[in-house]
């Protein structure tokens, strides 16, 4: 017989009363994808890192106000994009770490093209943009709830994020050819 | 490949890519041990300042000097003259006194003391322990006295701090300890004066408490408050407004009640259908509270007999709503959008409360002053006249004061995002026969 997970209700409601282990466990399940989707807007491993970590210092400030176990990980996942966002244009005003241009890290097999056109078109993106595009398409939230973790409007999100796409199109199908 | 032309095709190929790309990224820590650093974190006062970075107690000795010597060097380049608080606000970092008060860290103990800087950029720092970490600074109304949170060595211990206008005299007026608090560390913040500068207000654990400043107990006035959010004392000192959850008919909703100091006669003013960061500010004159909630500015009687929405623009920012002096007329920011796209801009917003809401707002752009978006304060000058903003553009923040009867804008005082103002968002000009000055 298989352990009974606890409800994901009941752990939040435990982790907003300041419970320790409950909101260590909800780190458990939520810290690599905050990690991937911080990667995604600041493009740095070790500054998605201190984004991810930052967004947890934010969520157990601020779990008290977070009642409705649905709206948890869109809310994580919000936070991590914000703070990478905020790396980044801190590490703008102090070059530290260059991360304007999204480097594509060699792999042994080595990206395919459109791969390749695809990242490097995102570094035209800004860190606003690729939020939106690590919300939607890294993490797969729905745009409504996309809007409602980021204060905006449904419209207004989804208009964006075709506007998005059709950017990214255009710029992946007029990348030189190699 | 999928034909691009395609959009489906062409998101299915984005999702794609961008979990391929990145599918690798790891973080070695242990998960405990992200979990502890989140939860430490709140007891850094550097967090509680909106500091972005990690603490700069955690920096070594030479990049802290070289850190509070850049603020200082800051400082004393500008001269920093400042003052004009709100007059419905807790008691902000800048004192009617004109010294602004921040903690930074001490370059001989490396621990957190507050700091003060005056007119000219005289420079003190204040701490009631050098082994431990001073926080939190808030100044009387008027600025006659500072309050700050002391935190011990060990972190078990916390103490609101009452000194003199310099910092000087120091006196514990309550302490709170891991001991009484089943173990969980103290975590005071959100200090509050009263408007008699009798009684101070703050948040520990999930409560708000009153002490007396004389002396005598703390006693929580409401027992759980919402998020970090600091009371709001009402003009004449009787009533405190706090957000947190309320009862609605057998229901936690998050709201704002105000009650008696004493923390009887609670009364729910404004219901929201979800937690809010939205701030709240009662109006000089004790009549009524205005409050953001969900990109509206609502405004409803102090005793929560009336409720109104003043304007619904779906983006006001969640900063406060600044009443002007007569009470009549509310200043706020709004991010105005641009084609579904981020905000392009941020206007400043003046509504009059006794206008029809079909009446059109006046509106300010501030783009051509050179701050279009970023606008981080606005304030009154006494006469009702003039507002100065504070925006930002790029790395400096320009202070620009705008005529109400019309007129151009004008600029009054530009300074780089390194300096104390800018870590507080807070104008470093202050008003004299209502025009706005700054040190030579």
């Amino acid at each position: 017989m298989g352990i009974r997970a606890e409800p994901a209700e009941s752990v939040l409601a435990r982790a907003r009363r300041g419970d320790a282990a409950a909101f260590t466990e909800i780190v458990a399940l939520h810290h690599a994808e905050l990690v991937r989707v911080a990667y995604l807007v600041c493009g740095d491993q070790d500054l998605a890192r201190d984004a991810a970590q930052a967004a947890w210092i934010k969520a157990w400030q601020n779990m008290a106000g977070l009642r409705n176990p649905e709206r948890l990980r869109p809310w994580l996942l919000s936070i991590a994009v914000n703070e990478a966002r905020q790396i980044v244009r801190s590490r703008r005003r102090r070059p530290v770490v260059q991360i304007d241009s999204m480097v594509v890290e060699p792999s042994s097999a080595g990206p395919s093209p459109d791969r390749v056109d695809l990242i490097a078109a995102l570094g035209h993106l800004t860190p606003a943009d690729r939020s939106l595009l690590a919300l939607r398409y890294v993490a797969g939230i729905e745009t409504e709830a996309i809007a409602r973790a980021t204060g905006r409007t449904a419209s207004g999100t989804r208009t964006r994020l075709s506007r998005l796409l059709a950017r990214l199109r255009e710029e992946v199908r007029d990348a030189p050819d190699r | 490949m999928p034909r691009i032309d395609d959009m489906t095709a062409f998101e299915r190929l984005v999702t794609r890519e961008l979990r391929d790309h990145v599918e690798s990224v790891t973080d070695p820590r242990p998960i405990a041990e992200i979990a502890a650093t989140a939860m430490r974190a709140r007891r850094n006062p550097f967090a509680r300042l909106g500091w972005a970075g990690e603490s700069p107690m955690s920096l070594p000795l030479p990049v802290r000097l070289a850190l509070v010597a850049a603020l200082a060097g800051a400082v004393l380049y500008l001269g920093l003259l400042v003052g004009g608080s709100r007059p419905t606000q807790p008691a902000p970092p800048l004192g009617q006194n004109g010294t602004m008060a921040f903690p930074a860290p001490d370059a001989l103990t490396g621990r957190s003391a507050i700091t003060l800087v005056g007119g000219g950029g005289v420079t003190r720092t204040v701490t009631a322990d050098p082994t431990g970490n001073a926080s939190c600074p808030a100044w009387s109304a008027g600025g006659a006295n500072l309050a700050w949170v002391q935190t011990s060595a060990d972190g078990a211990t916390e103490s609101i701090v009452v000194g003199d206008r310099d910092g000087g005299h120091p006196r514990v007026v309550t302490t709170h300890s891991e001991t009484e608090n089943s173990g969980e560390p103290p975590n005071i913040h959100g200090l509050s004066w009263s408007p008699d500068g009798s009684r101070i207000s703050y948040v520990e654990g999930p409560a708000l408490w009153v002490v007396p400043v004389a002396g005598g107990d703390s006693k929580v006035v409401v027992p759980v408050v919402y998020g970090t959010s600091s009371a709001a004392w009402s003009p004449d000192g009787r009533r405190l407004a706090a957000k947190g959850p309320v009862d609605n008919d057998g229901r936690q909703q998050i709201g704002i009640e105000t009650v008696a100091a004493d923390g009887t006669d609670p009364h729910v003013v404004a219901l929201m259908g979800k937690p809010d960061p939205g701030a709240y500010a009662w109006s000089p004159d004790g009549s009524t509270i205005a409050y953001n909630y969900g990109g509206s500015v609502f405004t409803v009687d102090a005793t929560g007999a009336s409720e109104r929405v003043l304007v619904s623009l779906d983006t006001a920012t969640s900063l406060t709503p600044v009443w002007s002096p007569d009470s009549r007329t509310l200043a706020f920011f709004n991010a105005e959008s641009t084609d579904g796209d981020f905000p392009a801009t941020t206007n400043l917003v003046l509504h009059t409360l006794d206008a029809p809401l079909e009446a059109p707002r006046e509106i300010f752009q501030p783009l051509g002053a050179g701050i279009g978006r970023g606008l981080r304060d606005v304030t009154w000058a006494p006469d009702g006249k003039w507002l100065l903003i504070v925006g930002r553009q790029g790395n400096t923040f320009r202070v620009v004061r705008v005529p109400l009867a019309g007129g151009q804008f004008e600029p009054v005082a530009a300074f780089d995002d390194t300096t104390p103002s800018a870590l507080i968002n807070r104008c470093p000009v202050a008003w004299q026969d209502n025009r706005p000055v700054q040190a030579p």
